[in-house]
This record gives structure tokens, sequence and C-alpha cells, in this order.
């Protein structure tokens, strides 16, 4: 994808929230999209899952380019391809609703055929591990089981691509990596793509690829522990954060290429 | 379909209220159809129930004897018919499928009013009447008739004649023939009369205990004078000097032998069969045989058939019924669906995150629709059969509580019959299928959101205010300035939907220019408040600028407060013009025609009733106009026994019954034979007529009485003698008057002088000399000012000067007149008689050209008229709103004043009633029945108003006043849920404030008073809505259908009303800011801020 997002805010002044994102994410991959709040990575979330469309710049999934396609058309890729975990278990949930309620209730938009391909509600929450909650009232659910079923409601339709906006935020350690479990499994057992939202760099840590967003901008990618800078199509690189003291905004550099790679040397100003 | 359905436990309250308020809606509309349609049903029956059978019942007779068949030569060649025979040919004449589908069983009769009998030298008719099944009817003392001759006596007559079981009576009968004779073009035909005698043998008597029993048809057939007195004046039961009638003798049908009888059948209509959809048919098959009765010359039996005109007056009723209901039940129905939508929208506002789930979910635009409209139409699907079978039962149970009553001839009382027509239906459907509107538009402002928008924030964003709800706002202004325009430029009620229909234009208009005015008001109010005001008053003030639901949260209250206020009054001011009308119709509590001379009936009434607490007479003349109507009543007892409504004058009864009291002192004389003595006769005439004296005067009896005193002759001294029966206790002298010979007209010109009177040789004081003792007499031949006599009171008697052939000062006044009377009153009786006259009734007819009546009596003296149809001048000493027998416009004068000068002649046209106040004793119109007046029930207060308050236009404003009612109720619920609805959120900001320090007290204090300022500006505002509609709309409405001279409404604000709707309310609203604030004050913990946040 390679994306520029801008919002028109009540009083009419427009805000860049992505800008020149560029960025391929393979099939079966688990990615973390990490950054600080009003970084844009819940608005590039959103612009995979068809939420919003872009103001310039492609969205492809599965090849097929989600910016330009109907409403119609977004609604079957939401219900087969692109699964969409709100930030909040409850939001993901309808509340009056028992879990297996809820997990029919998300299949709902897929053909009669599809859905009895899939394993049945019961079946699903039981290879989640989730049996016993099956049945269960959400309103007597703690918040991490109720992040569980709003999971496996989310996974339910079988989607090929899942989308998880801070899906460990607000739980404890335990419901945390339950919930990563989680994606592992369905990572494992169904190939299933996941890009998640986090501020907790734990999490991302246990992903085997993580992008940090800055400023609407990719700033970093981490693949298995290490951390990387990324170099956009006009050629510009974040400075890591624990660097970043060294360079103020406004530091005039020099970049000085070495038989190791490039050397980024502040220049001292005279006089 | 069970997922879809799921959250309806979970939002049960929410979903309970709308459900409650589309039964309500659905119900209402249903009802108000039945209810309508019932209430014309009703209508239908007690219309044609309360009028005589033989108006609305089919009759169908034929003669024994057929015009023209006369017998020839001997009237014995003449053979009865059989009465099977006659009956046969008549019932043929009442057949026909519409006949048989709309009137009962025919009943045969045989009628013979030929025979008559004459009793203490008074001759009645006495007709033979046979009926299938009248010895059932009647009470039978002996054995019913079954030969020839044999006769069932009415007892009281039997009692008066003094005859018993086996006794003879006889009867005159005629017989009718013809013979030839020679006639100048040959033989002709002619007709000759023989009296015959035929003599019957009674073999019991009878009574009648329910004359008016339908099973009787029409019982003038067998009623007359039951103790064969004839009425005092010599007047008949019809007030006509023919033969009165006598109770008819009840015999078997073999006793029908004379030439005089017919054979007949009736039809009673049978209402049970008569609904409203057969009215067409009714109408048809009255028409055919209507036509058929005129074909067969049976015109006169069929004479009184009058069903064109009850029909069409249902009809009337019911358009305007319906009307009414569409008026009273628009408002509930509107407020139910603008409530309905409000509760389904603050639903879908509840359930906006799923349905922006279900889109998440890639659900198809048909499967979110179906999601958010599931709960909302599966309310709508359960609360449509409730609510039917609920508005059916309200429309029985209203059917069997106010439409029900006894019905003449109706069947079974109370069975009216309440049916689901296409009215309810197409009501029903239009309501169910707003309801599906209103809950389709709630759920679209939903599913038409972008799913990022709805996902951005758990709370919808207030709206501006858009360009079309401007436009609404100003439609809804437009219509309720347009409509009040119409009606105030409209001369005619013929719009009277609209007039309905503006008091809810108008309330709305309020309520939309009210929020307009109190969001400035408020804004206003906060930069006050933000400078030196309190800090409840700064929260009050800041949450009301900022409320964009102000007008959503004050139609409800503000529509309702309206509507219920006018709807109260409204049945205020028709149930008093109905109490008046009553009033107005009746004359006193019951009232009945009396069959004798006005001044008979005042004397006896007075001799009766000495306290004056019971009764009194009046006289109204029936052939006068209706618009313009003298009523004379005893004014001695005008407080007592008259049924007044005290809204028709601002003055009390007492002080308007002493402006019209007759005089006090009037002159009498005690003895039978008087003399009088007339000196300086000097008279003549160009006829040369015979001149008489006459004295007129009121005999113990009250009967007035002419006595001739003798010929007047030409000289010195004269002294007439003569006797003046039923003078014992006291006569009354009214007049002297001269006249020709016999009463006839004389053209005397000339004088005499009436020096003394005796009476039984004493003298005594007739005031002749006393200036004032006497006066020329009215009316006058020629104006109201120039008397054909002048007195002249002198020492040497009482002066009389007569111009009867040339009047005095004619030569100014260019009158004359030939021949007349000179009459002469006691000067005790005012020439000019105080009346009251009525706000509509013109000043009175301008006097002659010419004449010098103001001049003479005065510039308030007006030309008025007298009992006996003259003129005569009046004075109006008050003027009031309306007054018994003539309504709104007439004129109300004491009677004995009238009568000593405007007698009316024997036979004319004037109603003699007799008036009794409530709690009158049976036994002291007993007592009026023994003289031989015959009373004739008129009508009653009490039953006259309950007809009245079973109209259309009352029965509809019932209905406006409970269906107000449930508005207001309803407007109350809306107002608190929508409140309660908006706490959730409210409380958040609530919450807010208190983290910053805000105290609980002044959090509740402001909420308080901004929900008190909000409804109770509502609450105001309805009232001066329905005060605007009081004073512009309600003297367009047609209250109901009114003879011409019912007094007019009195279109008065019945501030009590008012007062006590706005304090009911005003609490009301207080108690709801009250409840509402501390439950937001509850929910407003920094805690909810945390929650908030979660959610």
């Amino acid at each position: 994808m390679n994306v520029v997002q801008i919002y028109t805010t009540a009083g009419g002044h427009d805000v860049v929230a992505l800008r020149g994102v560029n960025l391929d994410i393979s099939a079966g991959e688990q990615v973390a999209l990490l950054g600080p709040s009003g970084s844009g990575k819940s608005t590039l979330l959103s612009l995979f899952g068809g939420v919003l469309r872009p103001s310039a710049g492609k969205v492809l999934v599965d090849g097929q380019d989600i910016s330009r396609i109907t409403e119609r058309e977004l609604g079957k890729l939401r219900s087969g391809k692109v699964a969409s975990l709100l930030q909040g278990a409850s939001r993901n949930l309808l509340p009056y609703a028992s879990p297996v309620d809820n997990v029919e209730f998300a299949r709902l938009a897929l053909p009669v055929s599809a859905r009895r391909s899939l394993p049945s509600a019961r079946e699903l929450l039981d290879r989640l591990g989730m049996g016993d909650l099956a049945d269960r009232p959400l309103a007597g659910m703690s918040g991490g089981e109720r992040q569980r079923i709003a999971f496996a409601a989310t996974v339910s339709s079988g989607a090929g691509l899942l989308l998880a906006d801070e899906p460990t935020s607000q739980l404890s350690h335990d419901d945390r990596d339950a919930i990563l479990e989680l994606i592992h499994l369905v990572n494992a057992e169904f190939d299933t793509t996941v890009v998640l939202v986090t501020h907790d760099p734990e999490v991302a840590a246990q992903m085997p690829r993580s992008i940090t967003i800055r400023n609407g901008r990719i700033g970093a990618e981490g693949r298995h522990g290490f951390d990387f800078g990324v170099v956009d199509e006009d050629g510009a690189v974040h400075i890591p954060d624990e660097l970043a003291t060294r360079f103020p905004a406004g530091t005039l550099v020099q970049f000085e290429q070495t038989e190791d790679g490039v050397l980024l040397r502040p220049v001292e100003e005279r006089g | 379909m069970r997922i879809l359905l799921l959250g309806l436990w979970a939002r049960r309250g929410l979903n309970a209220a709308a459900l409650l308020v589309t039964v309500a809606a659905v119900a209402a509309a249903v009802l108000g159809p039945m209810y309508a349609r019932a209430a014309a049903e009703h209508l239908l029956d007690t219309r044609i129930g309360a009028l005589p059978l033989y108006t609305t019942g089919l009759t169908g007779s034929w003669p024994a004897l057929q015009q023209g068949s006369l017998p020839l030569g001997d009237p014995d060649k003449y053979h009865a018919p059989q009465v099977s025979t006659l009956v046969q040919n008549a019932a043929d004449n009442v057949d026909g499928p519409g006949v048989e589908r709309f009137w009962r069983a025919q009943t045969p009769w045989a009628l013979d009013d030929g025979g008559s009998l004459t009793y203490q030298q008074t001759t009645f008719t006495v007709p033979l009447y046979w009926r299938k099944g009248m010895c059932d009817l009647a009470q039978v003392q002996g054995r019913c008739p079954t030969r020839p001759g044999d006769v069932l006596m009415q007892a009281t007559m039997a009692d008066t004649l003094g005859l018993g079981r086996g006794d003879t009576v006889t009867l005159d009968y005629v017989d009718h023939y013809s013979t030839m004779i020679k006639g100048v073009g040959g033989q002709q035909f002619e007709d000759k009369s023989r009296d015959r005698q035929v003599s019957f043998r009674l073999v019991g008597t009878y009574r009648i205990a329910h004359p008016d029993s339908p099973a009787w048809f029409d019982s003038t057939r067998f009623t007359g004078f039951d103790n064969l007195h004839a009425a005092p004046g010599g007047l008949g039961a019809s007030g006509d000097s023919s033969a009165p009638p006598a109770p008819a003798l009840l015999v078997a049908p073999s006793s029908m032998t004379s030439q005089s009888f017919v054979g007949g059948v009736d039809r009673p209509i049978d209402l049970t069969a008569v609904n409203l959809d057969d009215v067409p048919a009714v109408q048809r098959a009255a028409l055919e045989y209507t036509q058929r009765a005129a074909g067969v010359g049976a015109g006169d039996s069929a004479s009184f058939f009058d069903l064109a005109t009850p029909l069409q007056q249902v009809r009337a009723e019911h358009t305007l019924l319906t009307r009414v209901l569409i008026a009273a039940l628009a408002p509930f129905v509107v407020l139910s669906l603008l409530l309905l939508f409000a509760l389904v929208s603050a639903a879908a506002a509840v359930r906006r995150p799923y349905v922006s789930l279900a889109k998440l979910r890639g659900h198809s635009g048909a499967q979110v629709l179906r999601f958010a409209v599931a709960e909302p139409v599966a309310l709508v699907v359960v609360a449509t059969p409730v609510a039917l079978v609920l508005g059916d039962l309200a429309a029985h149970l209203a059917a069997r509580l106010w439409l029900h009553g006894d019905i003449p001839g109706g069947g079974p009382a109370g069975v009216v019959p309440v049916r689901v027509d296409t009215a309810t239906i197409v009501a029903a459907a239009v309501v169910v299928g707003a309801s599906l509107v209103a809950a389709g538009a709630a759920a679209m402002s939903v599913i038409r959101e972008p799913l990022a928008a709805s996902l951005a924030s758990a709370v919808r964003p207030d709206r501006q205010s858009s360009r079309s709800g401007l436009m609404l706002r100003s439609a809804v202004v437009a219509v309720a300035l347009a409509a009040v325009v119409q009606l105030l430029t409209s001369t005619h009620q013929a719009n009277q939907l609209l007039a309905l229909l503006a008091p809810v234009f108008i309330a709305l208009a309020v309520a939309v220019i009210g929020a307009l005015l109190l969001r400035w008001a408020s804004r206003w109010w906060v930069r006050r408040t933000a400078e030196r005001g309190g800090t409840a008053g700064y929260l009050a003030s800041r949450r009301l600028g900022r409320r964009r639901d102000l007008a959503n949260l004050m139609v409800p209250l503000l529509l309702a407060v309206s509507v219920v206020t006018f709807a109260l009054s409204a049945s205020a001011v028709s149930d008093d013009w109905r109490v008046s009308r009553a009033d107005a119709q009746v004359g006193g509590a019951v009232s009945y025609e009396a069959f004798a001379p006005p001044g008979v009936m005042m004397h006896l009434a007075r001799r009766l009733d000495p306290q004056g607490r019971y009764l009194t007479v009046a006289t109204v003349d029936n052939s006068g106009d209706e618009m313009g109507r003298t009523v004379f009543v005893d004014t001695t007892r005008l407080r007592a026994a008259v049924a007044w409504d005290p809204a028709w004058s601002d003055l009390p009864l007492s002080q308007l019954q002493r402006k019209l009291a007759p005089p006090t002192h009037r002159l009498a004389f005690t003895g039978s034979h008087l003399s009088v003595q007339l000196r300086d006769i000097s008279l003549k005439s160009v006829a040369d007529n015979v001149r008489e004296l006459w004295l007129q005067y009121v005999a113990d009896n009250g009967l007035q009485s002419n006595v001739l005193l003798g010929r007047v002759r030409n000289g010195d001294s004269q002294t007439l003698r003569a006797f003046a029966p039923h003078c014992r206790h006291k006569c009354l002298v009214e007049q002297l008057y001269l006249s020709g010979e016999g009463q006839s007209v004389t053209d005397s010109q000339g004088r005499f002088t009436i020096a003394g009177v005796r009476v039984d040789g004493a003298p005594v004081d007739w005031r002749l000399g006393k200036p004032d003792g006497w006066r020329a007499a009215h009316p006058f031949a020629a104006s109201l000012v120039d008397p054909p006599v002048q007195v002249v009171p002198g020492p040497q008697g009482l002066g009389v000067h007569v111009y009867l052939q040339e009047l005095p000062g004619a030569a100014a006044h260019d009158l004359s007149m030939l021949a007349g009377y000179a009459r002469i009153t006691p000067g005790g009786t005012p020439e000019v008689q105080p009346v009251l006259a009525t706000d509509g009734t013109k000043p009175g007819r301008l006097p002659p050209a010419g004449s010098n009546l103001a001049e003479q009596f005065g510039p308030d003296v007006v030309v008025g008229t007298a009992l006996n149809g003259q003129d005569m001048p009046v004075r109006v000493v008050a003027r009031v709103k309306a007054l018994p027998l003539v309504g709104s416009v007439g004129e109300l004068g004491d009677l004995e004043t009238n009568l000593v000068e405007y007698d009316p002649p024997a036979g004319s046209v004037t109603s003699v009633q007799l008036w009794a106040a409530p709690g009158t004793p049976g036994a002291l119109l007993d007592k009026v029945r023994a003289q031989g007046i015959s009373l004739s029930p008129r009508g009653q207060v009490a039953t006259t108003l309950a007809q009245l308050r079973g109209d259309a236009f009352s029965l509809g404003l019932r209905l406006l006043l409970i269906v107000g009612l449930a508005t207001l109720v309803l407007a109350v619920f809306g107002v608190f849920a929508s409140a309660v609805l908006q706490s959730r959120w409210r409380s958040y900001e609530v919450a807010a404030l208190r983290v910053v320090g805000v105290s609980q007290r002044s959090l509740v204090r402001g909420s308080v008073l901004e929900y008190v300022v909000m409804l109770g500006l509502a609450v105001v505002l309805g009232l001066v809505s329905a005060y605007v509609s009081l004073r512009l709309v309600l003297p367009s409405i047609s209250l109901g259908l009114a003879p011409d001279f019912s007094p007019k409404p009195i279109y008065a604000v019945h501030w009590p009303i008012v007062a006590g709707v706005g304090v009911v309310l005003f609490l009301v609203a207080t108690l709801i800011a009250l409840l509402v604030s501390r439950r937001i004050t509850r929910l407003g913990r920094p805690s909810t801020l945390r929650w908030a946040e979660q959610s």
C-alpha cells in the first residue's frame, strides 16, 4: 500500500494523519503497529478494513484495491476476508446476546454455504478454549473473558486478515497473554494474517514483525527482536527515539558513506 | 430472526414505553371511528325512537265505504264489509321487501269515529276502536268484547256517565245515501243523510296504564277527555271548537257496522333492524311507501309519516361527530407518533453501536436494515393486535357507559352496535403505517451514518437545525395563522373540521415560537448569570441555551395543556349552553300544555298555589315569528317556578321580577248586581247605531267575562243595571267599553259621564273622580298614541269623551277612523308594559309615521307585540341574554298586565303553558286536572337536558375531553420518559462538574430550575394557546344543532378551569423536574466518568 490520509476537522482545518505510507504485509504474517497516540496507526488499520478510504494512494487487500470498490463490495470483503476487532471488548459484542449468539451474529453476512463449511459457533469456541463460556451471559464475565469472546466472534467468519485495534489494552497480564496466544493460534491454525495496533512494546515484541508509526509515517520496523529504520519513497529515514535528543529539529547533518554503511554526523555551526 | 430480536428484553424499559405509546396511538385510532359510528347508531336510534311511532311507522287504512259508492235510495242497503277484508286491503299497501326488513310485523286495527254522544249540552265524538291484542294491553275490568255490540268503556268515563257492566250506551250516527233526482241536465245524484242511533252493551271498563306504549302505535285513536268535561272556554283538545273527543269504546271487529269505520294495519319501525348502513335502503322503502300511500288515496293516514327529516338529521350529526372525533384524536395520535418517534430514535441511538458492528461484520444493506428495524417493527406488530382489541373494548365500554337509554320501540335498551368498519380499518392502517414509518425513519437515521463516524464516537453528535426543520417550523406557524385568519374572516360555520383542528395548529405554532423565544431568552439569561448570577442559575441558563431539543420537550406538554384546557372549556361552554337551551326550551322544571284560557289558568295556579312556590302560567303566541316572539308569564312567581339560567342576566331574578310586577291595587268588586249611573249623555253616530256599555272583568274562576251593562241613550241621566255572574268573592274590573249592538263596532262620538257605581245596591269607589283613576284602554285602532276616547275626571264623576268618527287632532296627524270601541281601563294598569328583552332583540319597532310615541311616553318606549298580536307600547326595563320559550330573540312581559287590555280572542293559536317548579307535588297537578283542564306534558328540563347531552357534538366533546386528558397523561409520560432517557448522558456532565468542585446542591437546583423553566413555560404557553383558541376558534365551532330560537352560547373563558389546569400541570412539571434532577445527580458521580470512558 502507499497512501495519504487527510482528515478535515469540524473547524474546517485539514489534518494529515498519514503521509506516504508504503507497507507490504504478506499473507500469514503477524504484524504489530506501534506508535504514540495520534501517530496514525489506528487510521492505518481503518484503511486496511475499508472503514476509511485514503485521500490518495491505494490499499490492496488480496490484490484488490479496496479504496476504489463500492460499499457493497466492501461489505463482502468485511464479511469473509477482513475481520476487525475494535478497541474495547464491548464494541465488538452484542452485550445482550450470549457468546454463541455473538459468533453467529458475526457470521450472518456469510453465504449459507460458507457458513456450513465453518465449524459451528460452539465448536469454534471449544477449539479456542472458550467452550465453558459459550452460554454464559456477557454481563457476568470479566474483561478478559469478554475480550476473548470478542476475539472469537471477530475471527469466526474465517477471514484471512485480522485487524485488531489495541486487543490487549486494559487487560491483566494473564488476559493479555491469553489474547496473544489466541492470535498466534488463529495465525497458526487458520493461516490468518494478523495486524494489530498496540501501545505496548511487550505485545509488539511478541509479534514477528512490528512497525512503528510516527507522525503519519513509518518510523521503524522490528523483525524478530531487531529494530530497523525504514527509508521511505522520499528517501527520508526516522531517527530512532533514543538518538532523537542528539538530533533536535533543525539540526544540520552530514552523510558520510563508510564501509559498513552511511554515517550521520551533526554539523557544528561556526561563529 | 431470533438474533435480531434478542435485544428486545435488554432495552425493555424503552421498548415497553414505545409499545405503550404505539398501543395508545393505534387504540385511539380504532376507538375514534368505532365510537363515532356507535354514537351515530345511538343517535339514529334515539332520534327516531324519540319520535311518535306514527311519524316513523307505516300505517295503511282502508275505508268501509269507498268514495262515490253511497247506497242508492235507501241507507239500509249498505252492508258493512268484514274488518278482515279492509285490513287485508290496507296490508297490501304496507308491504314490500324493504318494509319487511325494517318495519315490524303488522298489527290490524279498526276505527270508527262517526259516533257521538251528548253529555251536559256538549257533544263528544266517541270512537269505536278495535286493535288486535288490545285487551292484553289495557287493564280490563270485565271481559273482552267478542260479540257485536259489546263494548269496553274507559273507566272514568263510565263513572262520569254512571254506567256499569251490563248497561247500555247509545251513540248517534249519521248514515249517508244518495237519491236520483231530476236536474237541469237530466238525472242527477243527490246526497242525503239519516240520523241513526246504535246501542252498545257494556261488558266492562278499561284503563290504559301506558298510552305511550309502542304496542298502541297511535294513542290519539282512543284517548280523549277522560271525564267528559269539556275544557273551559269551550275549546277542544286541539284548540279548535269542534266536538271534543271522548275516550274510545273498545269493541270487537264485528261491532264495526257503520259507514264511517276504517280498517287498517300499523307497522312500527324496527330500530334493531335499522343501522347506519341501512339508511339509504330505509329511505328508499319510506319513499316507496309514501308514493304508494298517495297513489291509493291513503294520504291522510300517512300524512304524519316523516322519516326523512330524522334520517337527514342523523346523517348531519354523524358528519359532525366524525369531525369532532378527528379533531379530538388528531392531537392524541400526532403526539403519540411524535413520542413514538422520540422513543424509537432513542432506542436507535442505543442500538447505534450494534448497527455499526453489523456493518463492520460485513452485513449486507438489507441485513443491516432488518437488524435496525426489527425491534421497532416487532413492537408495532405486537402492539397492533393488542391495540385493536383494547380499542374495540374501549369502544364497547364507551358505548355501554354513554350510549344507552330506553329507546321507545327500539328493542332492548342499551344495544348499540359497535362494529369495525372501513373507517376504523383505514384509521388503524394509517396509524400503524405511520408508526412503521416513524420506526423506519429512526432506524434509517442510524443506518445512513457513515461507519467511520459511528465507530469514531460513542455518542451521536447533536445535529444542527436543518433547512427542512426550519421549513417545517415555518409551515406550522403559517398553517396556524392561515387557519385562524380563515376562521375570523369566514362568516359561516362550514369548515368545522378546520375550526376543530385550529387549536392544535395554534398550540404547535406557539410551541415553535415559544421554543425560539426561550432559546433567545436563555442566551440573555446566561450572559446575565455569568456576570452576577448564582451557580444554579448559571447552570440552568447554560443548559437551556445549549439544548437543541427544547421544542421536542415543550411541544408534547404544551400541546396537551392547550388541548385539554380547550376541551375542558369547550365542554363547559357547551354544557352551559345545553343547560340554557333546556331551560329556555321547557320554561319550568316540568312544562305542560294547558287547554284552558290563560286567565283561567293563571287564576287557578294562584288559587292552588297561593305561595307561588310551584306553579306559574305562561303564554306564547305560536303564530308569531320565532325569531322574535314574546312570552307572557305570571311574573308574581317568576323566581320560584321558572327555569332560569343565572347566566342569562347579571341581575338576580328577584330583581327582574320586581321590575315586571303586575299592578298590586286593582279595582275589584264583590257582588252580582251592578248598577252604573250615567249623566250628561250626548252621543251621536252617522249610522245612528245602538250604543251599548259593557264591563269586562275577571270572574271568581279567573275567566275573563264581559257583561252588558245596558244600552246607552242620550239624556241627562241613565242608570244601567246588569247581573255579573261568578263574583261572589272578588271580581277584577278590567275595562268599561262602548260598543255597537252585541259588541259590534260603533262610530259614536260625543260624551257621557259615569257618575257612580253600585254593587248589590251599595255604592262602591271605582275612583271615578280621581285624576289617575282611569285612562283610555289599548289597543287603539289607529295608532298607539291616538285613543278614540279620553277620560276627564271631575267632581261629577268620570267624563268620557268619545271620538270614534274623527280623532282629536286628526288634522294634525291625518288620522281618522270610522268605527271601533271606546274602551277605558282603571289607571292602576300601566299603559306602557315593562318587558325584559334579550340582547339579540332589536330595540323595538318604530312607531307609525307621525306618531309621537316617544314624546308621549319617553324615548325608551317602543312598539311591542301583545298577547293578542296587537301592537302595544313597551318599555324594556332590562336586557338579558336569553329568555324562556323565546331563546335569544324575544321579550318577556307580565301576563296579568297584558290580559287587562290584550286578552286573546277565543280560538286563537295562543299556547297556554303551566310550568311547575322542581319538587311540585303531583297532587297539585291532579287538582288542576280535576278542574277539567287537560295537561299535556311538553317536556322536562332534566329529560330535555339529557337528550341535549346525547347529541352528536355533546358526545363528541365528551370524547374530546377524555382524549384530551389521555393526551395530557401521554405527554407527561413522554416528557418524563425523554428526560429520564437523557439523564444518562446528562449525568456525565454533572459528574464532570462535580469533579471540578460544583456542589451537589447547586447541581440539583440548577437542574430543577432548568426543567421547571422549560416545562413551566410549556404549561404557560399551553394555557396561552388555549386562551387564544377559546377566544378565536370556539365561537366558530357549532356546539350542536339548535333551533333558531335557542339561546346563543356564551363563549366565556372559564378561568377556574384555566387556572386549575395551570396549577396542576405546573406542579406536575415541578415533580418531573425534581425526580429527573435527583436521578441525574445520583448518576453523575466521578465514577460515571470512568464508566463513560470505558464504554
